[in-house]
């Protein structure tokens, strides 16, 4: 039975600690979800655990671990939600062969680069019970990955939304999201029917019904749901009560049929209707507890899942050298040429690839699945982390040294139709 | 032209790196990692008899539990829970060895007490024969025989309960 004490006290030092280290993040002109997550890795053996082995005993004993894992998945559960919520997919629509070529090769390249350090990676850092395939489908996706929650953010915050960069940057990382999210379903199905008595097959016709379901029949249902709300009327406690209880049926059944709960929130963000007034209302409802709360209990699960002491060699160092610069050439460089072929200028294309190389908060989600699922070990996992960490944190230093916010916010707003069918 | 130009560069940049890919996943099919001998295994010394000197070290292993994360070629392992008693180590094909915490080399330093030890399959579960190698100048002189039998033995990939 978990001791309730000991959980309030660590969800109190969680918070306070993602809080302070947030604002000294963005003291330095960094966003606050990166404070966040180095404030998660601090808390874990990579710091707290080294520097004060009987504090960290005593805030995170073993036998509370399960608890705050338990809080961290429906943190999770309802962050993923507001990912899926804040997906449009209008924001595909009209932006032409910019946007496609980039959002493509930018999961591709890397997707490419990582199946080829996986090459090297397996057999040094994995073991038997992993087939190859999975394990570089795996690395792969991971490094293809980009954080849409965190570049949104970094946008917003910059007030780089509205611009020609910005428009670009949030449609690409979009595709990018639902791709890597895609394959991730695929990844873990594929994985589980290997080891349990599901067939594959079955997982993903599952799943293909289900999401067809989901596009088809629940969301006009939830735009009649909601009608009311776009014509004024304010929605009430019963209209999103039954959202949160649609969410969890969502989730479970994604879980139930061998892919993530995860994937099943996000696709029931997905589905549920933009344009009406109760989503603004639903996400101003959620957004503070679980981005205040719950995510940083993520984020310090995470980080006593890091160690970075486990990299004790400089074999080992090297080889997370080697990832890092794997996920940067793949992500940065790709984009970035890819935005250049497409037509756009090289510094602009440049902006887009450090914008498409941030993995942030997506990146240690997949990578918890990974570690839960065996398909990575710990060692590789703190790597993975580090290359998290790492590109997310480089993202604003970079792109307000290729694009200075002052020359972007002189730009006029233009019409992203207009932008992506432009002549050369 | 443009359009050209861009199916072109679409073809290349994405069309190309798809069919490398499945060459990849081809190419990597054949590639062997190391044997799983990661999660917590019980203790047994295969001597029943306590051995002189070392008598002391066998009543301490006796149903003993050794908990390894495995990375790979790279072990972590802990001995009956103790925090302080954490060893690295690596493997190599079915030999593996594990010593006082610090860098994990292939070889041990002699003079620090260290584990080493074979993997064997039998009849689909794995079993490991230890040998406890003593540290220099200490009273035990004698290496001490342990075999070792994993808790949970499943195909699945190991969940991950512990970090060191």
């Amino acid at each position: 039975m978990p001791d309730l004490f000991t959980l309030l006290f660590q969800v109190a030092v969680i918070a306070t600690a993602a809080r302070t280290v947030g604002i000294l993040f963005r003291l330095i002109g960094q966003p606050q979800v990166v404070g966040e997550m180095a404030a998660g890795i601090m808390l874990g053996p990579t710091l707290l655990g080294w520097a004060w082995p009987q504090a960290s005993a005593v805030l995170f004993p073993a036998d509370s671990l399960s608890a705050l894992n338990i809080l961290s998945q429906i943190g999770l559960l309802l962050f993923m939600f507001l990912v899926g919520l804040e997906f449009n997919p209008k924001l595909l629509r009209g932006l032409g062969h910019v946007a496609v070529m980039t959002s493509h090769v930018s999961i591709v390249a890397p997707f490419l680069l990582g199946a080829m350090l996986a090459l090297l990676l397996y057999p040094e850092l994995s073991d038997d019970r992993v087939g190859f395939t999975e394990f570089a489908l795996f690395v792969g996706a991971a490094m293809s990955v980009t954080a849409f929650p965190v570049l949104a953010r970094i946008l917003h915050e910059r007030q780089l939304h509205r611009t020609k960069l910005g428009t670009v940057a949030i449609a690409c990382a979009a595709v990018d999201d639902v791709t890597a999210w895609c394959l991730l379903a695929y990844i873990v199905a594929f994985v589980r029917s290997a080891h349990e008595a599901t067939p594959l097959w079955l997982t993903i016709g599952g799943l293909t019904l289900y999401i067809l379901l989901m596009v088809f029949a629940v969301r006009p249902l939830l735009a009649k749901l909601f009608a009311p709300s776009r014509r004024g009327r304010a929605p009430g406690d019963d209209m999103t009560a039954v959202v949160l209880v649609l969410l969890l049926v969502s989730a479970m059944t994604t879980e139930w049929l061998g892919v993530h709960l995860l994937f099943g929130a996000f696709l029931f963000g997905a589905v549920m209707p933009k344009e009406s007034r109760f989503v603004a209302h639903l996400t101003e409802r959620i957004e503070s507890v679980t981005l205040i709360l719950f995510l940083p209990i993520f984020f310090a699960y995470t980080g006593l899942r890091t160690s970075i002491g486990l990299l004790d060699s400089p074999k080992m160092w090297w080889l997370c050298g080697l990832v890092l610069a794997t996920a940067i050439v793949g992500k940065l460089v790709g984009s970035a040429v890819a935005a250049r072929v497409a037509g756009m200028e090289w510094r602009d294309a440049a902006a887009v690839g450090v914008l498409m190389n941030t993995r942030g908060l997506m990146e240690l989600v997949i990578l918890n699945i990974g570690l839960n699922l065996g398909i990575i070990s710990p060692a590789l996992f703190s790597m993975m982390v580090v290359m998290a960490l790492a590109t997310t944190f480089m993202t604003t230093p970079l792109l307000e040294w290729i694009r200075p916010t002052r020359t972007l916010q002189r730009e006029e707003i233009v019409a992203v139709q207009e932008y992506a069918y432009s002549e050369r | 032209m443009l359009m050209k130009k861009l199916v072109g560069g679409y073809l290349a940049m994405v069309g190309i790196p798809l069919l490398i890919i499945v060459l990849v996943l081809n190419a990597g099919s054949g590639l062997s990692a190391p044997p799983s001998i990661d999660g917590a295994w019980s203790i047994q010394p295969v001597s029943a008899k306590p051995a002189g000197a070392c008598s002391g070290e066998l009543s301490l292993l006796a149903g003993g539990r050794l908990v390894i994360a495995q990375s790979g070629r790279h072990l972590r392992a802990r001995w009956n829970e103790n925090p302080a008693s954490v060893m690295s180590g690596m493997i190599d094909q079915n030999r593996f060895i594990l010593c006082s915490l610090g860098p994990a080399t292939e070889e041990c330093t002699l003079n620090a007490v260290h584990l080493s030890g074979i993997m064997r399959e039998e009849s689909g579960a794995r079993r490991l024969e230890i040998r406890l190698n003593p540290a220099a100048g200490g009273s035990c002189q004698e290496a001490v025989l342990l075999s070792a039998w994993r808790e949970v033995e499943s195909k699945a990939p190991a969940v991950r309960e512990y970090n060191y």
